[in-house]
Parts: C-alpha cells; structure tokens; sequence
C-alpha cells in the first residue's frame, strides 16, 4: 500500500493519526508536489534524514544508493553525484580536507568541482566543525567512476562473495536464499568466452558461442554481460554480425527487450563498428583495450601470478586478470605493483614457457610511497577517454609543502571512491593492496556494491505480471 | 577606585617601586586587575594610557597573568574613545558598552550609516563586517538611484555597472560576499530589485554563488533562463526540479519547451530531469515534448512501453505499429523498425494460435522462440515449420528449440525420428548434454555413439553408462578415463 492509501484509508475511517515522512538523505520538491496534488501535504510532516555513508565493512561505506549507475549514465540524472559529493564533504569536515584528488571520467571530474565548490560555500551544519585544515589522516581521494571500466563488472567474479554475489545476490549485506538453494539454476559456462574476449582471440568464434548460448536459453542477463564485454573490448562489433546477434536475442528472449539494446547503445555499451553517421560526432567512450592490456599488464599468465594462497597480483581475483579500475588505482597509490608486474613478465620472456610456479616469488611487501599523482602514467591514463584529474588542495593552515611525506611509523589512508558502483572482487583486489603495502590503509568507499547482474539489471523492464513457462524458461 | 596599592603601583622611580612592589606582593594581581578596571572607567585618555600603564608594569612582576583582559580593556577603550569622539558623538559609559555588547553597537552605528567606522570597529574586534556591509550595499542602491535617491537631495544617480562593480569590489576588499555564511548577494539583489533595478539585480546575482540563494530570486525576476542554468550549474537536482516545477505553472507549453531547447547543452540535465518526472507523472507531456523535439526514437519507445501495459490485444496492436511508424521515419533505425514490425506480426499470430488451441496455451506474450516450444508442445508442429521460415529462423537455433521442446514433452521416439531427419547443424554433443542437465542420462546414451569420438568416453561417463565409457576408453588406450 502506497502512503496515500493508508491516510486515505484511515480518513474513510475516521482515524486520526500523525503522519511523519522522513526522506533520506534529503527531502524532495517532486514528493511534496504529489503530495499537494493529491491534497494530502498538510497532513505530513516531511523531514529529511541525512544519512550518508553506511558502513558496510570495516574497511567499506557505501551510500546503498541502488541504480546509481543508470540514473547517472543513462538517464543524466546526477542527484548521487550530489549525494556523494555532500557525503564526501562530511568526510572532509571531519577529518579535514583531501589533499590530493585524483580521478578520471567526465563525471569523476564533476564530482571533484562540486566537491570544492560545496566546500568554499561553507555551508555549515551544526554541531560539525568547518575544518579548513588539509587532513593529516587521509592523504588523497581517488575517484574511479564506473563507467571508466565496464569489462570489469561484466566478467564472472571469482572471489567468494563475489560468486556468492553472481548466483544469489548480496543486497545491503545480506542474502535472500531461494528454495531450491541444494540444486541451483545452472549457470551457462561463459568462462571460455570470456578469457578468449579478454585476449582478443577470435571474435566472431566467440559471438557464434554465443548466439548457442542464447540457443540453449541460457540467463539473458549473462548473453548482455558477454554482448557488453565484446562490445567494449574490441571497440565495436560488425555492424552485420551485431545485427544478427541482436535479433536472436530478441526473437529468444522478446521484443520487449529491444529498449535495453538501445540503452547499451546509447551508453555506448553496445556499439557497431563503424558507427551509424549520426553518432559518428559523439564524444566517444571508447577503451582503447588492446594498448592498455598491454601497458597496463592487464592479463597475466597464470605462472606469473603466484599461487593461489599467495597472489603476488590483483589479476588472481579474475584467474589471470588484472581489474583495469583497480590498476588505476595502484598507479596513484601502489606504483611499484604496477612496475613490478612489468618486470615479471620481461624476465618471464626471457625464461620461456612453462615457468615453475614457485620462481614466480610472492611481492614483497612494501613501504607505502607518498602520492604522487600520475606520475609517471600520464601516457598511459590520457589514452582512457575523460577527463584526468590532479588537484591539490591546500588548507587556510596547509602545513605539508610538495608531496605529503610522512614518517613511516605512522600510517595514511587512502579513500578510493567508486562512482556508479564497485564489485566485490574490486574490495578484494583493494584490500590485497593493503596488505601489500606497509603504512597505507585503503578506506573504500562507493555509490552501492554491484556486480555485473545488478547493472544488467537496472536496464531491463521492470518485471512482468504475467510469466508463461515454456520448456527450459528463457528468462 | 583607588587603593594603596594602586598609589604604589602608579609612583615613579626606579628603586623605590620595586620596593612598594615587593611590598604588596600578595595583592598585586588584585591591584593590576584594578588598575585595568580603572582605566576602563576613565573618559580622559591621559588617565586611561596611565592605568594600563600601571597595569602592564606591575603584571612584569606576577608569574602567572591572563593576558586577556588587559588586552580586550585596550581594545575596548579604544573603541570607547572613538564612538566618544564628537563627530560621532556617542557617549557611551564602559558599563553600558558592556551591557550593550560590540555587535548591538555595530548595529547602532550602521543604523546611523556610520558604515566605515563600524567595518572598521568590526574589523578590529574581529567581528562579522557581513551585517555592515549589507545595510551599506543597500543603502548605496537606494541613494544611488539614477535621478535622485530618497531623502537625498539630488542624489548620484550612478549607473547599474558603477554601483555593482563598487558593491562587489567591497564585499571582496572585506572578505565576505561570495563563500562567506553572513550577508548574501542574493539579498542585496532583491533589494536592487525591489528599487526597480533589475539591470543591478541580475549583476549582483550573478555572484552569488548559493544557488539555493539565487535561483528564486532568478525565478522571481522572470529570468527564467538564467535561473534554469543557475540550478544546473549547481548540481542540486532536487534545485532543478523547483524550476521545472515553477516554469512548467506558470509557463504555456509551447514556450515552456521552447526554453529548455533554446538552453542548449548547457541546460541538457534539466531536459533529462524533465524527461524523468514527465515519464513518471505525466506521460501526456513526455509524448509532446519528444513530438515537438522529432525524437522519433524515444517517441517510438514510449508507444512501446505503452504496448507493454496495455491488456486489450487489439490496442496492443496498434500501439506497436504506430511505434513501427515512428521508427521507419528514422532512416538509421532500419533494424530496429524491422523488429517492431516482428513484434507486431508475432501478436497477430500469437492471438490466432491462441484461438487453434481454444484458449488452452498462453501465446500471447511469450517470445518468438518460446512460440515455437509452445507449437511443437501442443502438437502443432507444422505452424513451428512455419514460424521457423517466416521469422529466418537460423538451423542452429531452431535444432536447439525443438530439442528443448521435444525433451520437456518425453517424446523420444520424436526427438530420435527428428535427430536423423538430417545431419544435425549443432552435432550431437547438445543432446547428450542438455538430456543429461535435465535428468535423462538414459534416453542421452542413444546419441553419444553419434558424438565425436575423442568425446565420447566422458560423455557415456556423464550420462553414468559406466561400462560402454570403460569400453571407449579401453580402445583408446586411455588409462586415466578407465581410472
């Protein structure tokens, strides 16, 4: 029952209640239009709640704000950016100013502006200091926005929450368990595909693949996770072959689902290569995969990766491959993981195939090394499409001249934000690097946990009343 | 008050007042303390400058002092003292200016327009100028006013860029204004507005960087626009639909629209924002706008989605070939016309397959190839055939989905008559599997001597035919099968 049932019900029945509508985080002008037009407004009393960082896990606060991804990216609607922004301006009230923000992607940057600007508007809550000091327990704030890297999410997380998260959902740290939990809907096996996308081997064998998935009923939200993959990490599929791919899914799985292909093409998530005329003049998204792949140590050959009770790399959360979002992240704040996994694959040239396991040495863990910003990747970070951020921020009282140096006893924290969303695996991949690192803590924080079903999912139709069950289902 | 221990304190030569210091030495603090009170008290400076004279020698000689209230005494006399003086002629007594406290004063003598000595008072005791500066800036605009102000016998009448650029090169001189949590632009603004000056409103407005501040204003103003840009500017959805939500009352339509269009990218979020309440709250509006914006795409859609909902097949029907429509306007949408055009023709059969079997099978809603299962599941398997050619069935996909159906219904002497009705275009590897996953490892056993034979071994084992796995792998010599 909406809320206008219960007041009207209780009206009708002559019951006469208080009536309080708390909105989080902030009260909203739509809502209390609806509420005037339906002549109910002046029996509410509407306040706002303003909860903003939920932590999850120790190491983990998260806004649970679902959907972030496709209000921001598909509907251009950027109330989370804004949310986010004012819940990151809590973190600096308490704890005093970023001193360093880095980014990429053209909303990371939004998010970044609005941030100091909200900020030199003091606008003070009360109760809370208005710290101008540049903080001395946080020594930057990385911004990964989601759609910077969508291979990511769309590949099978291997983890143990992640896997957890691929076959039965985790929503705000639980999980609802369905009936059949013994004997679960098998899973088509996509796992070939996938490693054989990720090495850019032979496309058009991997969309034939495909199209027997669909064939077989496999989960439509699997074939447009792979449909997806294929798209971002050969820049666009054939315009003949995308086609066909697009009617036997459509003829498979129905028409009512030709609204989430235009989504993903309009996010530039599903693209034909060449583009159609009229969008040939867009800002392109494209990831120029195969180059990073390569300067970024993307795959890493199993003998290279260590073992796996003792990873030497963030790759061993994808069997071999390195999350591109977390890469970035370790070339702001754990350049040496990147460098090192460089040397290991040269010296692994030189020693031939079939490397024994145990030579490939486990990393040593290492001093956190003070920030930098791009250093040294600026070639590298400039070929992502978007925009780079690098801002220094400098308090009424700044202390620190240059690059924040701190003894080594005492230890820093490093805010990763994700922005539309993380994985699980990407928290693991983070926490990895913590371990790794002597004097830096990660403080992970994000929009909500997704996985490559949630984001799917945020763009198909909202669910039908009526299911008819045919031989297999093929929903 | 004078005490012995202040005449002591106050006489001068060396010698003799350490030794009248020494003497009072457990009252000491007691008289600096005094003589600090004094000085407060006093109206001549000369007696003033001697007291805290006497005051600042005899606290060399105490361990422990609280230098504050020496320090604010001096402050406040000096203040005092210049209120006191006769151009401003306020003469005010220490207890009253305490009673009254600085910031009451502050407001006395900027009601009296004594602007300059109240930022500097203000500045001095480090208080707000905010309020100051405020009463001053409209004060300006009322006196400024082009052909005279009030009660100001031929008053400058400055012009609207003169008193902006004076007003905002203060606020920054002063440090307050933009970013700043005391006086707003925006209520100078207003004030600038109210006067008539609306040149001068949207001037000071524009550096108002509170949005919340200045977009009503904006709206109040009518500049429209502005305040529609203003409220992306800042971020704050919940900003932009205030605006949406004013324009759209007070606005027709027509102009309504018209204004986001003409907003540009700039305004592009507001558009989106738009879209996203009208598809919520107001679907006639969304339809207008993609029709006066030619977006045939999301107008197309929009039918779709209606198709969705609808329950009647009929206006089901015709919602989908009205979104056909809109489509094949589109000259790149080709693909996505042709699709409709299917969807709508699957409907139409879907409804007489529905009447063949009398209404016992629900066709209506299931997907091209869940039709064929249903067909071939209710025995009608000439109208699969059929299907298959009408919709460019691929052989593959059509093998696959007739033996999903065959396999749900248990009809293994079909299936098998199917499997060697030609050679299989998905081989034979899928019916062993798909028969195994569904739990007839039995009825699977038949087609694996038909599979590759390097599979065979593991595909016998999957369907549990132990001894006919054990028999493949003996033949190839594959002793770790056998294990």
């Amino acid at each position: 029952m909406t809320i206008l049932d219960h007041i009207r019900k209780h009206t009708a029945a002559g019951d006469k209640h208080i009536y309080t509508l708390i909105l989080t985080p902030r009260t909203s002008t739509l809502i209390s239009q609806v509420l005037e037009e339906e002549g109910v407004l002046g029996e509410i009393t509407i306040l706002p709640y303003n909860l903003q960082f939920i932590p999850l896990e120790d190491d983990v606060i998260s806004l649970e704000h679902e959907n972030a991804f496709k209000e921001i990216w598909l509907d251009g609607d950027e109330t989370a950016l804004y949310n986010s922004a004012q819940a990151l301006l809590t973190l600096q009230r308490l704890y005093g100013l970023f001193p360093r923000i880095l980014g990429k992607g053209e909303h990371a940057e939004r998010l970044a502006r609005l941030l100091i600007r909200l900020n030199s508007q003091q606008i003070t809550t009360p109760g809370l200091p208005v710290s101008q000091g540049v903080s001395e327990k946080i020594d930057s704030l990385i911004i990964v926005e989601r759609r910077a890297d969508m291979v990511t999410p769309m590949l099978t997380q291997l983890t143990y929450e992640g896997l957890i998260d691929e076959l039965v959902g985790v929503s705000n740290t639980y999980v609802e368990l369905p009936a059949n939990i013994v004997s679960p809907p098998s899973q088509a096996n996509t796992s070939e595909i996938q490693q054989n996308l990720l090495a850019s081997y032979e496309l058009n064998t991997q969309l034939t693949h495909l199209e027997d998935l669909v064939a077989e009923g496999a989960d439509r939200r699997t074939i447009l996770r792979m449909m997806v993959l294929a798209s971002v990490v050969s820049g666009g599929i054939k315009v003949k072959q995308l086609e066909s791919l697009k009617r036997v899914f459509l003829q498979t799985y129905g028409y009512e689902l030709l609204p989430t292909l235009l989504s993903l093409e309009s996010l530039q998530l599903l693209q034909s290569n060449p583009l159609p005329p009229s969008q040939a003049h867009l800002p392109s998204m494209k990831l120029p995969f195969t180059a990073l792949r390569k300067q970024l140590r993307l795959l890493i050959e199993e003998s290279e990766g260590g073992t796996d009770a003792m990873p030497n790399d963030i790759s061993y959360v994808y069997s071999g491959y390195a999350p591109l979002s977390i890469r970035l992240v370790q070339c702001v704040a754990q350049m040496n993981a990147v460098l090192a996994s460089f040397n290991a694959s040269d010296s692994g040239k030189g020693k031939g195939k079939g490397k024994d396991v145990s030579q490939a040495s486990e990393m040593p863990k290492m001093n956190a090394h003070p920030i930098v910003g791009w250093k040294g990747f600026e070639d590298v970070i400039n070929t992502i499409p978007g925009p780079t951020i690098d801002i220094t921020q400098t308090g009424i009282e700044s202390k620190a001249q240059g690059p924040s140096l701190f003894p080594k006893e005492q230890s820093t924290t490093t805010v990763v934000f994700f922005l539309g969303g993380c994985t699980f695996t990407e928290i693991t991949a983070i926490r990895w690097m913590a371990k790794r690192t002597r004097g830096r803590r990660f403080m992970i924080a994000t929009t909500g946990v997704v996985s490559g079903n949630s984001l799917i999912e945020s763009l198909l139709p909202a669910a039908k009343p009526k299911t008819a069950k045919v031989a297999g289902g093929s929903s | 008050m004078k005490s012995g221990g202040v005449d002591g304190v106050t006489l001068r030569g060396g010698g003799r007042a350490d030794e009248s210091i020494r003497a009072m030495k457990p009252d000491l603090a007691f008289a600096v303390d005094a003589c600090i009170d004094a000085a407060g008290r006093e109206w001549e400076v000369v007696w003033q400058k001697k007291l805290l004279d006497a005051a600042k020698f005899g606290r060399a000689f105490l361990d422990l002092v609280d230098p504050r209230p020496f320090v604010t005494m001096g402050q406040t006399l000096k203040v005092l003292n210049a209120i006191r003086y006769y151009e401003i002629g306020i003469p005010m007594t220490y207890q009253q200016y305490t009673l009254l406290s600085p910031d009451q004063l502050l407001t006395r003598l900027t009601s009296r327009s004594l602007h300059l000595l109240a930022l500097r008072i203000a500045n001095y005791l480090s208080l707000k100028p905010d309020p100051i500066l405020k009463h001053w800036a409209c004060a300006k605009i009322a006196q400024t006013r082009p052909g005279g102000g009030l009660g100001t016998a031929g008053g400058s009448g400055e012009s609207d860029e003169a008193v902006a650029r004076g007003i905002i090169e203060k606020f920054e001189a002063m440090g307050a204004g933009a970013g700043s949590a005391g006086v707003s632009y925006a209520e100078i603004a207003k004030k600038a507005w109210e006067s008539g000056r609306t040149g001068l409103a949207t001037m000071l407005l524009d550096h108002e960087t509170r949005a919340a501040e200045q977009v009503p204003l904006l709206l109040g103003m009518r500049e429209d626009g502005r305040a529609l840009e203003k409220a992306v500017d800042s971020g704050d959805t919940d900003l932009v639909y205030q605006v949406l939500l004013n324009l759209h009352k007070r606005l027709p339509l027509g102009d309504f629209f018209k204004l986001i269009e003409d907003g540009g990218p700039k305004v592009a979020p507001a558009s989106k924002l738009l879209q996203l309440y009208a598809r919520d709250q107001n679907r006639e509006m969304l339809r207008d706008f993609f029709y006066s914006d030619d977006r045939r795409v999301d107008s197309g859609l929009l039918l779709l989605e209606e198709a969705s909902t609808q329950e009647d097949i009929s206006a089901r029907f015709n919602s989908t070939k009205a979104a056909q429509k809109f489509f094949s306007e589109d000259r790149e949408r080709g693909f996505e016309a042709r699709m409709v055009e299917e969807s709508a023709r699957l409907l139409a059969l879907q409804q007489t397959l529905e009447k063949d079997v009398d209404g016992k099978a629900p066709f209506v809603g299931l997907s091209v190839s869940d039709t064929i299962m249903l067909c071939i599941q209710c025995g009608l398997s000439k109208r699969a055939e059929r299907m298959r050619g009408e919709w460019k069935v691929s052989d593959r996909q059509y093998w696959w989905l007739k033996l999903r159906a065959l396999t749900e219904m248990k009809a293994w002497d079909e299936l098998d008559a199917f499997s060697k009705s030609k050679k299989s275009p998905i081989g034979y590897e899928p019916f062993v599997r798909h028969l195994v996953s569904k739990g007839y490892g039995k009825q699977a056993g038949v087609y694996v001597a038909r599979c590759d034979p390097a599979k065979r071994g593991e595909l016998y084992l999957s369907c549990g035919e132990y001894r006919a796995a054990g028999r493949e792998f003996k033949e190839k010599g594959d002793a770790a099968g056998l294990s």
